[in-house]
Parts: C-alpha cells; sequence; structure tokens
C-alpha cells in the first residue's frame, strides 16, 4: 500500500446534476472567451518575430554565419517595409582608433542643422520626432541647462546675447546606460562608441533614466520614415530602422565613420564648429583642439568621462 | 453558482465586445520630408575657382598694373562695400588684391598668392585663427578624417566669411522640434 490509502468511492457513484452541469459549461465557455480576448491583441501585431529572430543569440555571441544570416534578414525587411535596397553591414571598430568629438561652442549658430542631417543619415522617425542632437539656446554668461530654449523658432539665428549648446550622446567612457541596462543590449565598443542592439533592448527604458545628457530617444509608437528618404547604407548597430519599443541614441554615424568618414552632423555644420576624429593620433584635430584649446566637459562632475567636448576660442 | 454563472456570462460577452472594438490597428501615418534646405552640406557662400566680378575674372578688365588712390573704388566696383575688421580700418583695396596680378592676392610685400590660398593671405593678419585652421580648430573639414582611406577637404575662408565683410552672416534656422507635452509630429497630429 503507498500513501494514498483511503477507501475509494466506486467512480460511479457520483452522479452530476443538470444546473452543475450546465454552470460548469458556462464557466467553461466563459474561461474560453476570457482567454482569447485577452489574447486578442497578439492577433493585431502584423507579424510576430520569426523563429530565427526570436531565438537570436547575443550580439557578442553570434558568429559570423549568425551574423550574415541576421544581416540578410534585415535586408529583407527593409526591402519589404519600405521597397528600398539597402546595403546593411556590420562594421567593426578599427584598430588603433578611438574616437572623441569636439565642438566649438564659440562659434555655433545654433542653426539645427545638424539635427536634420543626423535624422537623414540615420533613418530616425519623422513623427513623432526622434532626434539624436538637442540645440539648447543659452543666456550669454550662463551655464544653467535647466532655463536653456530648446524650441527656439526665431527669424534668423545667432540672436543677440545667446549662444548654442548642442547636445548629443556623449559616448561616455563610465556610460551610465550601460551599467543601468539589465539585458547588456548597449556596450561600449573598443572605438569607444556605446552602441544599441536593437533586437536585445527590451524597452524598459532604465538608459534612458541613468544618461545625464539625456541623448537617448525612446520609439514610443511605430517609427515613421518616408521611404523616399530611406538612407540605404545600413548598419546592424547603427542607423538600419528601429522597430517601436526600443531605445535608440547617436552612434557617432558608425556606418560611416568605422569607414573613415565624417559623421553626418560635421559635414553639414555650416560653421564648422564639429570637429570628429581619433584621439589615439596626436595630429588629429581632436588631439589638436585637447591640446591647444580651453576645453569644457559638460556635467563633468557625475564622473561619465565623456569623448565629446565642448571648446572656445580664446 | 447560479451567480457564477451569471458572472461568466457577462464577462464573455464584454470581452467579445472590446475585443471587436479595439480590432482594427490604426491607419498608417504618412511622415512628412525634412525640407532640403534643413541638411543641405552646400557652404554658406558658393565656392569659385577664380578672382571674379560679375561672373567675369578679375583679370580680364585689369590686365595692367593699377596705380592711383588705393581708397577709390571707382565706378564700377562702387557696389562693394568694404566692413571689414573693427571700424572698418581694412579699407584699402590692395591690403589683399594684388594691385599687379589681379587674379591673385598680395602678400605681406606685394607677392603673389594665388586665389586658391587665401588663407596665407588672410594670415597676413588672423595669425592665430590661421594656426587653428592649419590644425582643425577653425572652420570646417569635410571627407574623411582617416585620410588613408580617402580624401580631406579643408574649407577656405571665404567660402564661409565675405572678404568685404567678414562677419559670418545669421541664417534662418531650421524647425525646432515638435514638444512632445502638446503636439506630436511637425504638423501637430
Amino acid at each position: 500500500m503507498g500513501i494514498d490509502d483511503k477507501p475509494r468511492k466506486p467512480a460511479d457513484t457520483k452522479t452530476v446534476s443538470r444546473s452543475d452541469f450546465l454552470s460548469a459549461g458556462f464557466a467553461a465557455l466563459g474561461a474560453v472567451g476570457a482567454t482569447a480576448a485577452a489574447l486578442s491583441p497578439l492577433a493585431e501585431i502584423e507579424e510576430g518575430p520569426s523563429f530565427d529572430k526570436f531565438f537570436q543569440k547575443h550580439y557578442k555571441e553570434l558568429s559570423k554565419e549568425d551574423m550574415a544570416g541576421i544581416l540578410e534578414r534585415t535586408r529583407k525587411e527593409v526591402k519589404e517595409k519600405y521597397g528600398v535596397d539597402a546595403k546593411v553591414s556590420d562594421p567593426q571598430p578599427m584598430e588603433g582608433v578611438e574616437f572623441a568629438y569636439a565642438l566649438n561652442i564659440g562659434r555655433c549658430v545654433g542653426c539645427r542643422k545638424c539635427v536634420y542631417a543626423c535624422m537623414k543619415e540615420n533613418n530616425q522617425s519623422r513623427d513623432p520626432q526622434a532626434a539624436y542632437i538637442r540645440v539648447m539656446k543659452m543666456e550669454k554668461g550662463s551655464i544653467d541647462v535647466e532655463s536653456s530654449d530648446l524650441r527656439y523658432e526665431d527669424e534668423t539665428v545667432p540672436s543677440k546675447d545667446h549662444y548654442y549648446m548642442p547636445v548629443q550622446c556623449h559616448q561616455c567612457k563610465n556610460a551610465p546606460c550601460v551599467k543601468a541596462c539589465p539585458v547588456g543590449a548597449t556596450w561600449q565598443e573598443k572605438d569607444g562608441i556605446v552602441a544599441i542592439d536593437y533586437d536585445w533592448c527590451i524597452g524598459c527604458r532604465y538608459c534612458m533614466a541613468a544618461c545625464p545628457y539625456g541623448a537617448r530617444v525612446f520609439n514610443f509608437s511605430e517609427p515613421t520614415l518616408p521611404s523616399e528618404e530611406v538612407n540605404p547604407d545600413m548598419s546592424y548597430l547603427g542607423n538600419r530602422p528601429r522597430p517601436k519599443g526600443v531605445v535608440e541614441k547617436c552612434h557617432f554615424c558608425m556606418q560611416r565613420t568605422r569607414k573613415g568618414k565624417y559623421p553626418a552632423c560635421v559635414e553639414v555644420c555650416p560653421t564648422g564648429s564639429r570637429k570628429f576624429g581619433n584621439i589615439l593620433d596626436p595630429e588629429s584635430d581632436v588631439s589638436q583642439i585637447l591640446k591647444n584649446k580651453r576645453v569644457y566637459i559638460f556635467k563633468e562632475e557625475v564622473g561619465t568621462l565623456p569623448r565629446f567636448y565642448y571648446y572656445f576660442d580664446v | 453558482m447560479k451567480l457564477s454563472v451569471g458572472i461568466f456570462l457577462a464577462f464573455f460577452v464584454t470581452s467579445l465586445v472590446i475585443g471587436k472594438m479595439g480590432g482594427k490597428p490604426p491607419a498608417k501615418k504618412k511622415a512628412e520630408p525634412i525640407p532640403k534646405a534643413w541638411y543641405d552640406p552646400a557652404p554658406v557662400r558658393p565656392i569659385r575657382k577664380a578672382l571674379q566680378f560679375d561672373d567675369m575674372a578679375c583679370g580680364e578688365c585689369h590686365s595692367e598694373p593699377l596705380e592711383g588712390n588705393p581708397k577709390d573704388k571707382g565706378e564700377f566696383h562702387d557696389g562693394i562695400e568694404l566692413n571689414h575688421a573693427a571700424e572698418r580700418r581694412n579699407n584699402l583695396c590692395f591690403n589683399c588684391h594684388n594691385r599687379k596680378n589681379f587674379d591673385a592676392f598680395a602678400g605681406p610685400s606685394g607677392e603673389v598668392i594665388p586665389y586658391k590660398e587665401v588663407a596665407e593671405m588672410c594670415s597676413k593678419c588672423h595669425g592665430p585663427i590661421y594656426r587653428d585652421w592649419k590644425s582643425g580648430a577653425h572652420g570646417r573639414r569635410s571627407g574623411y578624417w582617416d585620410k588613408s582611406q580617402g580624401p580631406q577637404e579643408s574649407l577656405q575662408c571665404i567660402a564661409c566669411h565675405d572678404p568685404h565683410s567678414p562677419v559670418f552672416k545669421s541664417m534662418k534656422p531650421a524647425g525646432a522640434p515638435p514638444n512632445p507635452y502638446t503636439e506630436r509630429g511637425r504638423n501637430g497630429h
């Protein structure tokens, strides 16, 4: 005899009354209906993630073949959604290169061309607008960003007694966003770029709360991007189109800079206030600036060690 | 028991109705393209290949060296207003133009400085800025930061500064970002 040695009733001794049967039946029906209704939003998702995408490994664990498959899949997705033949690549950090950025705060006139050149280059959502660069209009003599104006609509810039301070991701060496991410979807690459894998991001936005520069943008709704404005030169960790529910930010235009080119914001700046280069090369623009000019580090006291420097002419 | 049946029934019907109501996904929005002027990388001044006035090379009229009052602009160039340096101190044409070779600029002692090397001429007065421009702290660079992979271009002084009135001109800014608390998108939808 086992534990269950109580005498059992014969199975046929209990008879089911009609009302019990009916109520149980309705209850079951109700439960099925409720479950179906609760699951119905799932049916509205136009297309769930494919098997490959759902079981995709972390970026750092991907083999070359895995990556080739993912790039091909991304290319197909872009073709399907935008009708554009994109060139999707996964450029790697260059040997002996660490990027740094310098911005001449005394020369910037606040024209916001960098904001839109960036948006065009990096396939950001147009509506709602996701911008990586924000230009703060500051009162001369003040460094109080709390009282700055982000949405100035002056007829012409620069306006009298003001200066402008553009802010974007500082690609910090001691990046709080990287520490905050609970799933390791964002990390620092060898060349200093803080990258995000949009396929790994769970959209918790802890990184946004951690960033002292407000550099990260969340896609609260499905990003909109006109097909005719898609930049077909895409990188996996960079400017490939993002889905709803993930965080994105400036990545120093890695699809350009890892091939030796300047970022889009540097190319467009009409005042030449934006400087970019390899900090490990002592002759580069940025090295020379850090050596010779007066440099200001935004929120230096929070200890993030940015790779983004403001400087001015003295 | 009857009560529970009733609750389940009510829940079932309500859930069906709610399911139907929220059934259709919202229509896809069409985003506006960004105006070209907002991201046009062209420098603020046109880049010319040679010294010109009214689309004509200076040398076409001035083949002979010019003598006379260096402040006299002459009738033909009356439209040129000189507003260079504090109190318009740089008010002599031949401080910059070469009176013996009108397709070139003048060095410190009247040497010929070719049009393309205008920065050498500007450096006669603007030493520190010239030094910054050479090292990359002033002015715009474009192309490749890594010169081993492609060409790098440095814009010349006069791609941004009008030499007759060199203060950088004010411009119309590109659109302000929408306020996420009051509107969505540039057009408020």
